[in-house]
């Protein structure tokens, strides 16, 4: 069950009828309820391993609290919740991968052996919601929260499913008390919650999707020209983009329909001045996720500079495995934790200060960014590594405009247009939700064009979400 | 609201934007002149013509200057309205109404029908075929006299010669057979088929067009749909079909409501094909495979209870409008015979000369058609060759001469 379905329309009318005439805690069994059945749409045998997951922490929790000062079997609680939940997710997402490479190897090396490959289904999500139930048996370990004693909140935190196939992956500290204590809704949250909604529905169906056309006819193609590559990989920039925030977007407006508050999970990545500035604006819950739970526990950029180095290459070379188990993402992990290292190191040779933030060549700046994080995406969305050689070599050696590329460029524009214009204001005005603000005709004028593109380009197929893969 | 400090930082940017950018509204006004009148429709066509820059000091560009100028002054009063809510949503449906109008005005379905035929690839011929259907339908039924209408799937469309037809009698002829026209079709259309009373119809029906179909043929009924014609399609489909293609049905009566969702896959067609550019052309046709085709046409046929409804509703619905029904009944290339095929041709047949003869039309059997067709008359297992297709226009023409 997709949110740009008619499924889902049905779906939460219904649920949302119900949660507002219940008291709090029949809405949170009502949001268990509707999240066990909302996940269990795609294939009911998976609801055993987010139950699992749920059980193993909610004790790990209690466990890693009882055990007080016994720093022994705080632990040995933190290994059983952190085995169980990596182990699930290893199992199911890496196996095959890490099975099929370790025979490449020993074949390598003239050890004879078969290829094992198992016919495993990646349930949807499992990289989000164990990343999210960690870290609650994480914060408790670490002191920084109490666990709940309540198994039906923490059913309801981990399963919330506004946010639970594809985030933003919360923290239990911001979470967990939005569910435990009632929730108020306002009139500025319906407001609000129908913005983002309809945003997000509007960059998903009609930009993402429509853009995923242009980007599969060329990543498809036997051969296409260096021109036709290139605007693809622009296409393809903006198509993963709309379809992921749209899909926090939609995630944020229906949870605060419902009077609970996600973080921002986007926050104009391509207006990006830098590395380190991109990954403060792109997928932020999970950039501060392996910041807080990776990075910092690896000494972070305490231990000198090399160390500090190290630090982020692996930060993001595991934040490339965590989007999937195939080299192209850890290429494009790798590249981007070249992409830290390289800022970093700048930053303390030239401007140890920091005035390499400083408003020249802002535009520039932040066109130069845009192009490095593209390069990143032929990775990212190539099948193979050899693709990605072939596309990034006929961009420089292949290149020829022609009316095929010319027609991708204007679809392009066309489709964008509206989200480059809310993003500018979004940046002008330093608010997020800057467009419905706007005072009456270009609130008109917005409103009715994103109608407008809806009813004649979007697509209402219910396509799946890019990052539902992961 | 107003109070609120992010809409007032909102505000501010709206005030500066507009008294630095003001000039930035007249600019495009008159580059937007240069666009419309040839070049524009040089586009529709998805040719380029390069714009005529003398017109830059012409009366023309500063009407246009001064419309886009008007844009800037409307923003301004805008501004002052402290709590638009109410206004935005009743502004925004008449932004919407109004767009719902201009597109259904005859010059804008001309440019939006032309432009998507200009951009559709070879091998897209029921798009082509909608094109031409929508581009008729926006030009108007010129003559004022009654026509003679041929309805029908591709049997009728490569069987019948309308121009010898209309040589051969005395009425102007309207085709608005198209592949796959089925019976159920055939009425999911009738708001795009311009009937007047006295008209005459002329459609072709064999087992073929009764048999085998989806039950619910949604890209089909997507570009026609009309809220004249929906409730009797939807009447004809069984309750099981429409339960469990519940998301077209929702689909369908919203192509029945607007033309922006009606028209999408034609608009996406202008959009992933902006200038017209490149299209891949068809392919020469390959011979017919008349081994294969007759294996495949020699399979189990299952009467569509839809098609069959859809039949009866189209001719009361031409009945009511005064339009005479003739029936022609189809025949099929001879290799393909089977007992099957038989008995479905005998229940095709007695069914629709029975509710025909409820004086609903006219129904001209192989029988009394003496079409006399050999082999070679038969281009593949179902439709007419140049000769056969002659001998059934002539025969066409005989049967509309009859009083």
């Amino acid at each position: 069950m997709v949110f740009n379905s008619l499924v889902f329309l049905v779906f939460f009318l219904v649920v949302y009828g119900l949660y507002r005439a219940l008291p709090h805690r029949g809405q949170n069994v009502l949001l268990l309820v509707s999240s066990y059945f909302f996940y269990g749409w795609w294939d009911w045998r998976f609801l055993s391993l987010i139950f699992i997951s749920t059980l193993v922490d909610f004790w790990a929790g209690l466990a890693i609290e009882k055990a007080e000062d016994n720093q022994r079997r705080r632990r040995i609680a933190l290994l059983v919740s952190m085995v169980s939940n990596l182990g699930i997710l290893g199992f199911f997402k890496y196996f095959n991968f890490f099975a099929d490479n370790l025979v490449v190897l020993l074949q390598s090396l003239g050890v004879a052996m078969a290829p094992r490959h198992l016919n495993i289904i990646l349930p949807v999500g499992i990289s989000f919601y164990t990343f999210q139930t960690m870290s609650y048996t994480l914060d408790i370990y670490r002191r920084q929260m109490r666990p709940t004693r309540n198994f039906l909140d923490f059913a309801t935190f981990v399963s919330f499913f506004p946010q639970l196939v594809a985030g933003p992956i919360e923290r239990a500290s911001r979470l967990l008390p939005q569910i435990q204590n009632p929730r108020i809704i306002t009139r500025a949250d319906m407001s609000s919650g129908t913005w983002l909604v309809a945003w997000g529905l509007f960059k998903k169906c009609v930009i993402a999707d429509n853009l995923a056309v242009l980007v599969d006819g060329a990543f498809g193609a036997a051969a296409p020209s260096g021109a036709v590559t290139l605007v693809a990989l622009y296409a393809f920039a903006f198509q993963i983009f709309c379809d992921f925030s749209g899909y926090s977007d939609i995630a944020r407006g229906l949870a605060r329909w419902m009077g609970v508050d996600l973080m921002v999970n986007f926050n104009n990545p391509y207006f990006a001045l830098n590395p380190k500035d991109f990954w403060a604006r792109w997928h932020i819950s999970l950039s501060s996720w392996l910041r807080d739970y990776l990075y910092i526990p690896l000494g972070g950029s305490r231990k000198g500079r090399r160390r500090t180095y190290i630090n982020l290459a692996l930060t993001m070379l595991l934040g490339g495995l965590w989007h999937g188990a195939a080299w192209t993402f850890i290429a494009w992990g790798a590249f981007h934790g070249l992409l830290l290292v390289g800022y970093h190191a700048w930053v303390q040779r030239f401007s140890p200060k920091g005035t390499v933030d400083s408003g020249r060549w802002i535009w520039l700046r932040r066109i130069g960014m845009f192009h490095l994080v593209c390069v990143g995406w032929l990775f990212f969305r190539a099948s193979s590594m050899g693709q990605a050689g072939e596309m990034w070599t006929r961009i420089f050696t292949g290149f020829a405009w022609d009316a095929r590329a010319g027609d991708m460029l204007l679809a392009l524009i066309v489709f964008c247009l509206p989200l480059w214009l809310v993003q500018v204001l979004q940046v002008k005005t330093g608010d997020l939700e800057a467009a419905p603000q706007l005072s009456l005709l270009p609130r008109v004028a917005l409103y009715a064009t994103m109608i407008l593109m809806f009813l004649a380009l979007g697509n209402t197929g219910g396509g799946a979400f890019i990052y539902f893969q992961f | 609201m107003s109070a609120n400090p992010t809409t007032s930082s909102v505000r501010e940017w709206e005030q500066a934007f507009l008294r630095k950018a003001w000039w930035l509204f007249p600019l495009g006004g008159v580059l937007a002149s240069l666009a419309v009148g040839g070049p524009f429709w040089a586009w529709v066509e998805g040719k380029w013509m390069g714009p005529n820059w003398a017109q830059l000091a012409g009366v023309r560009a500063a009407l246009w200057a001064l419309a886009f100028a008007a844009i800037p002054a409307v923003w301004r009063i805008g501004l002052r309205i402290k709590r638009p809510f109410g206004w935005i949503w009743l502004a925004v449906a008449g932004t919407v109404l109004a767009a719902e109008c201009l597109l259904a005005t005859p010059r804008v379905q001309a440019a939006l029908w032309l432009a998507a035929r200009a951009r559709l690839e070879g091998r897209q011929h029921f798009m082509r075929e909608v094109c031409y259907v929508r581009l008729e339908e926006a030009a108007g039924r010129t003559a004022a006299g009654p026509a003679v209408v041929l309805v029908g799937s591709s049997q009728v469309l490569l069987g019948v010669d309308e121009h010898l037809l209309a040589a051969e009698q005395s009425l102007p002829v309207i085709r608005r057979a198209m592949f796959g026209m089925t019976p159920l079709r055939a009425l999911s259309m009738r708001a795009y088929v311009p009937f007047r009373n006295q008209d005459r119809c002329v459609q072709y029906l064999s087992e073929f067009d009764f048999t085998n179909h989806d039950e619910f043929p949604f890209e089909w009924f997507r570009p026609y749909a009309s809220w004249r014609t929906v409730p009797d399609v939807l009447r004809c489909v069984s309750g099981r079909v429409k339960l469990l293609r519940w998301r077209q049905v929702v689909d369908y009566a919203l192509a029945a409501t607007t033309e922006w969702w009606r028209a999408r896959d034609f608009l996406r067609q202008i959009a992933f094909h902006f200038s017209g550019g490149e299209r891949t052309e068809a392919t020469e046709k390959a011979p017919p495979d008349l081994a294969a085709a007759a294996a495949k046409a020699r399979g189990p046929l299952n009467f569509r209870a839809g098609e069959i409804a859809g039949f009866r509703q189209f001719a009361r619905r031409l009945s009511e409008q005064g339009v005479e029904l003739i029936v022609f009944e189809g025949g099929v290339n001879p290799a393909i015979d089977s007992e099957d095929r038989r008995q479905a041709k005998r229940e095709t047949r007695e069914m629709v000369a029975h509710f025909l003869a409820g004086g609903y039309g006219r129904y001209v059997p192989l029988e009394e058609q003496v079409l006399d067709l050999g082999p070679g008359d038969w281009f593949d297992m179902n439709h007419l060759g140049p000769t056969g297709r002659e001998k059934l226009t002539r025969r066409i023409a005989q049967e509309l001469s009859t009083p």
